[in-house]
């Protein structure tokens, strides 16, 4: 196993300490680990983006004693690349758990099932608050609302037009917990195969895509047909423009929120 | 120093926002056992983990790194009691090698050293950075989160140090004002700004408030914290205060506080020679 230089640690400790970063702030997060500690980095791109693979390859074979792994994910918004540090033992909420009390560790797991158990990957804000209602220790609203802040600004979740969602860095995090603990209602985008929180969902079966998975996939077809082999039925959704760094609109949003009543709703595991 | 007459005025405020954690280089002295009286708790400890198979051992070792990755986030001294409840359990006896092994997996695969504190917060550990980023742009390679509540950490830390390292609650408060930061006002930042100084900073080991019964009435004074001490130096903070001047001012213009920089570096001889 190659050994951690200066370079790797320095690359590890910004990791550390944001827990995620988009793929430009790897790039120079990467090329300043390197020259901090004048370690050879390669003019050419492909060498450099080998380089760049080696060298987290070496950080994750070193961390993972640790349960931790540095973890490519996409995010569900605008299909762009994201790489987070994640715990990956069992019990991966443990890692949220020394930024929170566990009341509000609480409050967090049960918007992540009402999320999960959403159609449309979000769920509005004040319900969001209502969940205190829910919880065995008391909570005020007041500090829900601010619960809900700093979950937003450690990026944790997203919150836009009143609706909360998971960001990118609490789904690379969260995935294999949501699966363990919502089998029922946790579901896969056919495509990608990972976790699908926003996203289109066929009418007549149970298929579901991310926003940015559809497009690509629709993208080499004329009249867009649902991908299960056993299903085929048409997919009259609005398709997200491909390639797109914006948000995907919230009329798709809506659209795809429309086929909201189907049979998805199951209870979680308990 | 002239008294009253501080260095850090408000137009400059944005700039210490912009200055962020400059981490430790200051690595002298301070070791993570303690020799005095430990030879009979290390031969029960060689006795534990000789107990111990080599796959609990690797267990324990790796539970310790996480553990104190994860308990450092909260930036609060991490208990020694604490670490044998959660982690080590029935093999407590053994923590003094497996404390070690941890150490050094830290400092080989994250770059972070494991201080105990001393005096009353003896038992307890910090982590500290122990990678050499240079003076310079921290900010570029240190992106933090809490970018705020450091730099008024810094404000806090330099006005202690030019003022003899040591500054009476009424002095600081009066020029805190002069940021905007009053004790009963809910700040905008900070929130409860009181709290923040008082009690976080104070429990996290950056800030340290003595009170003084030997004056009438009785006076709290801020000291640096064992975590600033190994956080930064004397020399740092100095640059610091120089480049919210704008560079208008070597760290050395400074009389007084060169000669306490030399001195907390050990260079005496040069103390002598500069006055
Ligand atoms: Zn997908
Ligand atoms: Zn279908």
């Amino acid at each position: 196993m190659s050994q951690m230089t200066d370079s790797h640690r320095l690359f590890l400790q910004a990791f550390m300490s944001r827990g995620i970063l988009d793929a430009k702030e790897v790039k120079s997060l990467f090329r300043t680990s390197c020259e901090k500690f004048k370690t050879f980095i390669a003019d050419n791109e492909e060498e450099r983006r080998h380089q760049l693979t080696e060298f987290v390859i070496t950080i994750n074979n070193n961390i993972k004693p640790f349960h931790m792994e540095i973890k490519k994910g996409v995010s569900e918004e605008d299909g762009s690349n994201y790489y987070g540090l994640v715990n990956i033992s069992e019990s991966s909420i443990t890692l949220l758990a020394s930024d929170f009390t566990t009341n509000e560790l609480d409050l967090f797991k049960k918007l992540v099932e009402s999320i999960v158990d959403s159609d449309t990957g979000s769920v509005g804000s004040t319900d969001a608050i209502n969940l205190v209602e829910t919880l065995d220790k008391k909570m005020t609203r007041n500090d829900a609302q601010e619960l809900l802040k700093k979950l937003e600004s450690n990026k944790w979740i997203k919150v836009m037009n009143g609706q909360v969602s998971l960001a990118t860095r609490a789904i690379l995090e969260l995935e294999q917990y949501i699966f363990d603990m919502f089998p029922a209602i946790a579901t896969r985008c056919n495509m990608c195969k990972k976790l699908c929180l926003k996203g289109q969902s066929c009418d007549s079966c149970p298929v579901r895509l991310h926003f940015h998975c559809a497009s690509k996939f629709f993208s080499r077809q004329e009249v867009p047909k649902c991908p299960a082999s056993d299903c085929k039925s048409p997919w009259p959704r609005a398709l997200p423009r491909k390639d797109t760094d914006q948000p995907i609109s919230s009329q798709t949003d809506a659209s795809s929120g429309g086929t909201s009543t189907q049979t998805r709703k199951r209870k979680a595991k308990s | 120093m002239p008294g009253g007459q501080y260095l850090i005025q408000l137009d400059l405020l944005f700039d210490i926002w912009l200055i962020l954690i400059i981490r430790a280089k200051d690595r002298d002295g301070t070791t993570s056992s303690q020799a005095a009286g430990a030879s009979q708790t290390m031969n029960q400890a060689v006795k534990a983990a000789a107990s111990m198979d080599r796959g609990e051992m690797e267990r324990k070792t790796n539970d310790l790194v996480q553990y104190l990755l994860i308990m450092d986030q909260k930036k609060i001294p991490i208990k020694k009691q604490d670490i044998n409840k959660h982690v080590l359990k029935d093999v407590s006896k053994a923590f003094p090698i497996i404390f070690e092994k941890a150490t050094e997996r830290l400092s080989k695969i994250f770059g972070v050293e494991v201080v105990e504190l001393q005096d009353k917060l003896k038992g307890s550990y910090i982590l500290v950075n122990k990678l050499d980023v240079g003076e310079h742009n921290p900010a570029e390679i240190w992106p933090d989160e809490e970018n705020a509540k450091t730099g008024l950490l810094m404000v806090l830390l330099s006005l202690i140090f030019m003022n003899g390292n040591v500054m009476e609650d009424t002095q600081m408060w009066h020029t805190l004002k002069k940021f905007g930061i009053e004790q009963d006002h809910h700040h905008e930042v900070f929130g409860d700004v009181k709290k923040l100084i008082t009690q976080e900073f104070v429990r996290q080991g950056y800030i340290e408030i003595v009170r003084q019964t030997n004056t009438d009435p009785p006076v709290n004074e801020f000291k640096w914290g064992q975590r600033a001490k190994h956080e930064t130096t004397k020399r740092k903070v100095l640059t610091f205060v120089c480049q919210i001047y704008n560079n208008d001012m070597e760290p050395r213009q400074w009389t007084l506080q060169w000669q306490d920089v030399l001195r907390s570096e050990g260079r005496q001889d040069d103390v002598e020679q500069v006055i």
